[in-house]
This record gives C-alpha cells, sequence and structure tokens, in this order.
C-alpha cells in the first residue's frame, strides 16, 4: 500500500511545468479586494488603494474624501515620500490646490540631491512630473538641467545590484532590485520633465536601459523567485517592472520573464491594500513589458505528465499568453527528450491539435516506447522560425508491471544447494521453507512490463519476512544479478542477518515480495510462501531487540499520562482544641501578672514624679506600645513595604522619647549614688 | 550498711542543692527576679506551645516555629538583660543600666517584626 502512494505521489509530483499565469479572474479578485476594503487609516493606505484602483480602470472612488482629507493634512510634511503620496492623491482625484502644488514642487526640487536615497530622489521627481501632467507647474522651472543631471549620475550606482530584493532602509540608497527599480522609475520622470540632460547623465541613461536583464541575473532572483507569501520580494519585484516598463526597455531575457510571471502568479492571493498595489503595478509593468516585446510574454507548458505503454502515448503543449489565452505561433518542435541510458530524441514537430486551441500534439510512442522519466525541452518558433518560448519538463512513460516465475534456493554455509522451489507469479509456495542456524535462502526474479515486455530495474525490489503474531519484521533488498544478462534481482536471506533484525526468537514468518518503481502503474506485493526460521545460539551478535511491525520504539512512544496527585490537606485538630490550647497559653501570663505582683512585689513607684521625666517615659511606653500594635495590624492586613515607613516613624519617637526618658532616669542614678 | 543507703545520699545532696539555691536566691534584687520571672514565663510559653504541636501536629510549621522562636528568643534577650543588670557580673560593669534597657527594647522590637512576619 506504502509503495502505490509513493509511486502516485512520484507522479504527481512530475505532473509537466504547470502553466504560471495571472488570468482575468486573478486580476477581478484582486480588484474586489481593494474596492471593498473601507478603512484608509492612513496616507499611505489611502495611496495603495487609489492608486490600485485607477489601475484596476475604475472612474469613481469610494473613499475619495477621505483620500482628499488624509493627503491634505500631508501637506505640512517635509519627507518627500509622504509629499509624494499626497501629490499622486491630490493630483489623481483632482483636490490639490495651487498653494498646495506650488510647496509640494519647492519641497521636490530641494530634495534632489545626488547623494538622496533612490526612493527620495523618486519621490521627488514624480511629484514634480505629476503636477506638470496637471499643468500645476509650481517651482518645476527651477530645476536646473544641471541639478537634474547630477541626479541622474548619482543613480548611476544602482545600475548593478549587489543581490538583495528589497530596498534596504540606509541613507545612501543601497544597490538593489528595489532600488534599480525606483531608479528606473526616477529616469522615466525626469524624462517627462523634459529638461536637456547632458552627456553624461544621457550616459547613464544609456546604461539603464541595458541594465534589466544583469540587474536580474546578478540579484539572484533569475534563478529562482521566492514564492508566495514573500513580501518584500513582491514589492521589489513589482517596482522593478513598474520601472522597467515606464524607462521602455526591452532587455528583459524570455525566461527571466517567465519567471517574474511564476512569482506574479505565485503572489495573486494578496492579504493587504499593499500587496494589492505592488501586485497591480507589477502585473501593469510586465505587461508593458510584454507589449514592447511580445516574444517574453509566451508561456509553453507540457499538460501531459505521464504516458501509459497501454494508452494513447500522446505528448501535449500548450501554449498561450501570460494570462493563459491560447497563444498563436508559428510552430511547436520538441528539442530533445533525454532518458539516462537511452538514446535522445531530437526535434521532433509538434502538430496543432484542431479540437483544443492553443494545443501541440506529437505521438510520443511512435518514436520511443522505453519506460521511465524522460527531461523534455519544447520550444515554440514564430513563422520566422525564431524562438519565441520555450519550456523544460518531465514526461513518464509508464506501464503496467508483472513478476515472473521467482526460485527458490535454499543453500548452506558453503555454498552447497539443499532444496530449490519455483513459485508462479502472485501464487505462495505450498511447500513450507525452514531455515536453520547458518543456512542462507536465496530468491531471485525478474520484473517486467507487461505491454512493452520490458525488463525492468526496479527502484524498490524487496523481500520482507513478516510475523503478525509475534510483531516480528524482517527485510531483505533485492539487488541485480551482476552475471546475469536477464535482468534477473535477486535477495539473500541469511539467518544471521535476520538475527541482527528480529533477534534470536525464530518463528515462522510469512515471505512476501515488494515492487515499485515510477516507470510502474501498479506496485507489486506477493506472498510467496512461509518460512520457518530457527531460534537463534547464544553468543550470536545480534541481539537488537525485535521490532513489532506499526509499533513505535519505546522512546518514541507517548508517555503514560501524569496523574497529579494534590497534596492532601493536613490534619487540623478540632478548633475547640485550638481554643483551649489558646487559654493555656495564656496561662504563663496570668502566672507571671499574679507574682509580680504579690510576690516579687512589682509596682509603679519608680515611674518618674518630674513632668518632663513623666512625659518622656510615657511616650516612650506609648511608642513601645504602638510598635507592638503597628505589628500586630502588619499581621492582619498590612504588607512590610506599608509597615515599615510607619514603623521608621514609630521608631523615631520611641527611640527620642526613651533616649529623654533614659537619660533623665540615669542622672538622677548617678546623682542618688 | 543497707543498699539504700547511697540512693538516700544522692537525694540528700540534691535536695541540699536546692536549699542552698534558695537561700542564696532570696539574696537576688527584686528587679533581677522580675527578669527571671519574665524568662521563665517564656520558657513556659514555649513549653506549652511545643506540647500542642506534638499532640496535634505542626501544621502549619511557620506558625509554630514563630511562636516557638518568640519565645526563646525572647528568653534569651531577658537572660542578656539580666546578665548585663546583674551587679555580681563583672563582665558589664561599666554598662549602663539604662542603656542595657534600651537595647534589649530594640532587640525585642526587632525579634517580633521578625516574628510577626513569619507568623503567616
Amino acid at each position: 500500500m506504502l509503495l502505490r502512494l509513493t509511486c502516485l505521489v512520484l507522479a504527481l509530483s512530475l505532473s509537466g511545468s504547470s502553466a504560471q499565469v495571472v488570468t482575468s479572474s486573478d486580476e477581478r479578485k484582486v480588484h474586489s479586494f481593494v474596492l471593498h476594503e473601507q478603512k484608509l487609516g492612513s496616507l499611505d493606505t489611502a495611496f495603495h488603494i487609489v492608486k490600485s484602483l485607477l489601475l484596476f480602470g475604475e472612474k469613481e472612488i469610494p473613499q475619495r474624501d477621505q483620500a482628499c482629507s488624509l493627503a491634505a493634512q500631508a501637506w505640512v510634511r517635509q519627507d518627500a515620500v509622504s509629499l509624494f503620496q499626497a501629490t499622486e492623491i491630490g493630483t489623481s482625484l483632482g483636490c490639490i490646490s495651487a498653494e498646495d502644488a506650488q510647496a509640494a514642487s519647492a519641497a521636490a526640487v530641494e530634495a534632489l540631491q545626488p547623494d538622496a536615497p533612490p526612493q527620495v530622489t523618486r519621490a521627488a521627481l514624480g511629484i514634480l512630473a505629476a503636477l506638470k501632467r496637471k499643468g500645476l507647474g509650481g517651482s518645476t522651472a527651477s530645476l536646473s538641467s544641471q541639478q537634474l543631471s547630477q541626479v541622474v549620475v548619482g543613480l548611476r550606482k544602482l545600475v548593478h545590484t549587489d543581490g538583495s530584493g528589497r530596498l534596504r532602509h540606509s541613507k545612501g540608497g543601497l544597490p538593489s532590485v528595489e532600488a534599480t527599480g525606483l531608479a528606473y522609475l526616477s529616469l522615466a520622470a525626469a524624462r517627462e520633465l523634459g529638461i536637456d540632460l547632458d552627456d553624461e547623465a544621457d550616459a547613464a541613461v544609456e546604461q539603464f536601459l541595458t541594465s534589466p536583464a544583469q540587474v536580474l541575473e546578478k540579484s539572484g532572483t533569475s534563478g529562482s523567485l521566492a514564492g508566495a507569501g514573500d513580501r518584500d520580494m513582491l514589492a521589489a519585484i513589482s517596482t522593478f517592472l513598474s520601472g522597467a516598463a515606464a524607462i521602455g526597455t526591452s532587455d528583459v531575457e524570455p525566461a527571466q520573464m517567465k519567471r517574474l510571471l511564476g512569482f506574479l502568479a505565485a503572489n495573486k492571493h494578496i492579504g493587504d491594500v499593499q500587496d494589492a498595489y505592488h501586485f497591480a503595478i507589477g502585473l501593469e509593468g510586465y505587461k508593458a513589458l510584454v507589449a514592447a516585446s511580445p516574444r517574453t510574454g509566451l508561456v509553453v507548458a507540457s499538460v501531459t505528465p505521464a504516458i501509459l505503454l497501454s494508452g494513447m502515448g500522446i505528448l501535449e503543449i500548450l501554449v498561450t499568453d501570460f494570462q493563459g489565452k491560447p497563444a498563436q505561433v508559428g510552430g511547436v518542435r520538441l528539442v530533445s527528450a533525454e532518458r539516462s541510458g537511452s538514446p535522445a530524441l531530437l526535434e521532433q514537430p509538434l502538430q496543432q491539435s484542431p479540437e483544443k486551441a492553443g494545443v501541440w500534439t506529437l505521438d510520443f510512442l511512435s518514436h520511443t516506447t522505453d519506460l521511465g522519466l524522460y527531461k523534455l525541452t519544447v520550444v515554440a518558433v514564430n513563422a520566422d522560425q525564431r524562438v519565441i518560448g520555450e519550456m523544460t519538463g518531465d514526461l513518464l512513460v509508464q506501464d503496467e508491471l508483472r513478476s515472473g516465475d521467482a526460485t527458490l534456493v535454499l543453500s548452506d554455509s558453503d555454498g552447497d544447494e539443499l532444496e530449490r522451489w519455483t513459485a508462479q507469479p502472485g501464487l505462495p509456495l505450498s511447500d513450507h521453507i525452514s531455515l536453520d542456524i547458518s543456512q542462507n535462502l536465496k530468491v531471485s526474479f525478474l520484473i517486467k512490463s507487461v505491454k512493452g515486455e520490458q525488463v525492468v530495474q526496479p527502484q524498490h525490489a524487496l523481500l520482507r519476512l513478516d510475523n503478525a503474531s509475534q510483531g516480528l519484521q524482517a527485510y531483505a533488498i533485492a539487488k541485480p544479478v551482476k552475471k546475469a544478462s536477464d535482468g534477473r534481482l535477486h535477495a539473500t536471506i541469511s539467518h544471521a542477518a535476520l538475527e541482527k533484525q528480529i533477534g534470536q526468537q525464530g518463528g515462522t514468518f510469512q515471505l512476501v515480495l515488494m515492487v515499485g518503481d515510477t516507470s510502474g502503474t501498479n506496485a507489486r506485493e506477493w506472498t510467496m510462501g512461509s518460512v520457518h526460521i530457527s531460534p537463534g545460539q547464544g553468543g550470536s551478535k545480534g541481539k537488537v531487540a525485535p521490532q513489532r511491525p506499526g509499533v513505535l520504539p519505546a522512546h518514541f512512544r507517548p508517555l503514560p499520562e501524569i496523574k497529579h496527585i494534590f497534596q492532601q490537606p493536613s490534619p487540623r485538630p478540632p478548633m475547640l482544641v485550638s481554643y483551649i490550647f489558646t487559654a493555656v497559653v495564656l496561662l504563663p501570663l496570668l502566672g507571671l501578672g499574679y507574682v509580680l505582683t504579690t510576690q516579687l512585689g512589682a509596682n509603679l513607684k519608680g515611674f518618674p514624679q518630674e513632668q518632663v521625666a513623666r512625659l518622656s517615659a510615657i511616650c516612650f511606653h506609648a511608642g513601645v506600645a504602638s510598635i507592638l500594635g503597628l505589628y500586630t495590624i502588619f499581621w492582619l492586613g498590612l504588607n512590610l513595604l506599608q509597615t515599615l515607613p510607619v514603623l521608621a516613624v514609630l521608631g523615631l519617637f520611641t527611640a527620642a522619647s526613651g533616649y529623654q526618658a533614659l537619660s533623665r532616669q540615669a542622672n538622677a542614678r548617678l546623682k542618688a549614688q | 550498711m543497707s543498699s539504700a543507703g547511697p540512693k538516700t545520699a544522692g537525694l540528700d545532696a540534691v535536695r541540699g542543692i536546692f536549699r542552698t539555691f534558695a537561700q542564696e536566691y532570696k539574696k537576688t534584687p527584686s528587679k533581677i527576679k522580675i527578669l527571671d520571672a519574665f524568662a521563665v514565663y517564656a520558657l513556659a510559653t514555649a513549653a506549652l506551645q511545643f506540647i500542642y504541636m506534638r499532640l496535634v501536629g505542626s501544621f502549619p510549621f511557620n506558625a509554630f516555629l514563630a511562636g516557638f522562636l518568640a519565645c526563646i528568643g525572647f528568653f534569651v534577650l531577658t537572660v542578656c538583660l539580666r546578665l548585663q543588670l546583674d551587679k555580681q557580673s563583672s563582665d558589664f560593669k561599666d554598662l549602663a543600666p539604662e542603656r542595657a534597657l534600651a537595647d534589649y527594647v530594640l532587640c525585642n522590637c526587632a525579634l517580633f517584626l521578625g516574628v510577626w512576619n513569619f507568623i503567616g
């Protein structure tokens, strides 16, 4: 069962290069998402929503007033990016006044410095270009060609990226895919301003026009783009596409365009308006690049993951545009179909299918019937036979597998044959096999395909010994016989090797042959018979604990449930007993009082009589009593932090009054002496 | 001589010790006797608490310790005061009794702060 599942999964994973396209339906979903976004919490969100809706062709923006209000609040800010967002909203929705335009353009001119970060340069030039488009010229006239040329030359350092995608937030604006995209957008805005650049700036512009392919190559994004969910890369790629389209370059390789399309397709399930905006501008840029160079927008994909020898054997190739619509091309050609150990199939033309639009077919089996995995290279050409699209993918040629007669040979440790059996495919042996110590059992068999009668060397060929009652399993791997020319496989089961797997117990086991291969549509599991394995003797190295099939080793199994045993409450005496003993403990106090007053003659005659001394003594004793009272209150309700300040005050009072009283007492004593 | 002789002699000796102690103790100043009474009171209270703990158990143990150690601590401080105030003691001749009393009060305040905190 496991083998069947493995083969199925493997076959599905080789299901050709599935076309990554962005259809009109995908665009409508993103459009709908943005349309239903009600909250404009910030200027940034408002900018993304307004621009996205305008890109999707909305004429009326539902949150227009709210967006204009947010833009109006931004005019007091000094940062170029916020002013750019506000300007874009204001000019797009027609809610920018002449004074605000003047202020924005002045701030933009001031921000245009050769060493400014690319996002600031783009924002500043974007403000000026947007104002010029709407006829709100402002102070663009104060922007000199020299200043603009210096800015363009300053962007030159972004031609070659250093491998990173998203713009890193640094003052200098480090090279990255996004930074280069911002440079492209800046150049496009600079052109729109119509100011003549000097020769050095012109040379920089020329460099930019021929750099997109190299930028993508160096950044590593041309190899394999990150998939869905990489928001940073989505922003970077989208900015790049938008910028490349804005400067009107077509210098992006078809393979790079294919990967970029695949990236956009993987990121079409957006989660917020920022992603929706980046997706929209990226797609818009991609469309513009395809329009400039139509050959880059073609998608060639195989829709035939596997061919069965028992079936039609037709390979189908689908040629569409980037939106999934069938595309008209001059021809489609199979350049090569390679399989290890087999000659490559070369240069076969495909025929256009009359029933299915955009589908080209080839009768693959008329050229080869060898089973296995083929690496295909297919190209689409135009009328002039120029390659305008290509695809590399996998094709699996499969057939049903069957096994021939299996031979079982029992031999002793010297290799002398003791007994031999022949098992017919699918049927168990009627005889019972006994495997004693130092004996070996060798099983040899042949696997062939049903239709093509081809000998197959399967990827998985095992013998399994199964004892369900004892929960024991052992395996022996089958390998090709080196000297045999007919492709037979054999597996050897020795008593010593079995002891290492199942221990020394022995027992009666079912002998099962398991075979599986990707070129087979079915996995084979054949119960050949039963084998009695004699128990091992002491001193063997095979002391491994037996395995129970389907049962995990002890340290992987769940541990026993922890049952909490809560502490039992300690036995307490009855309340009456406690009260009685409380009274008993107070008895010594009563006894003390009695002894002090009657036996020892304790009295207050020594209490100071003089007024000040008397007062001091009273205060001292009151202080001591108050401290004890504070301790009682502390026990009843306060905490230490509440008690200590009060204690400090009472302590000082008691100390002062005690010092007075005791010092007078001492003086009186010394006088008496 | 009979076998009860040594036993009787022992008892007589003990009685003699107690008689001598009583006679000498009568000479003790009354202030010292008052302190002795406090010390005996503290010991008696500690003993009663201990007996109670042995009868009904030590839960809550912190409360037992607080009460027991309060009595023992008070006993120790009282004995220290007695030593300081006793004129026959040569160690504390230069120490003023008022100073000893002040120290005694301060130490008791600290002792009972700890006890009340620990009693729970």
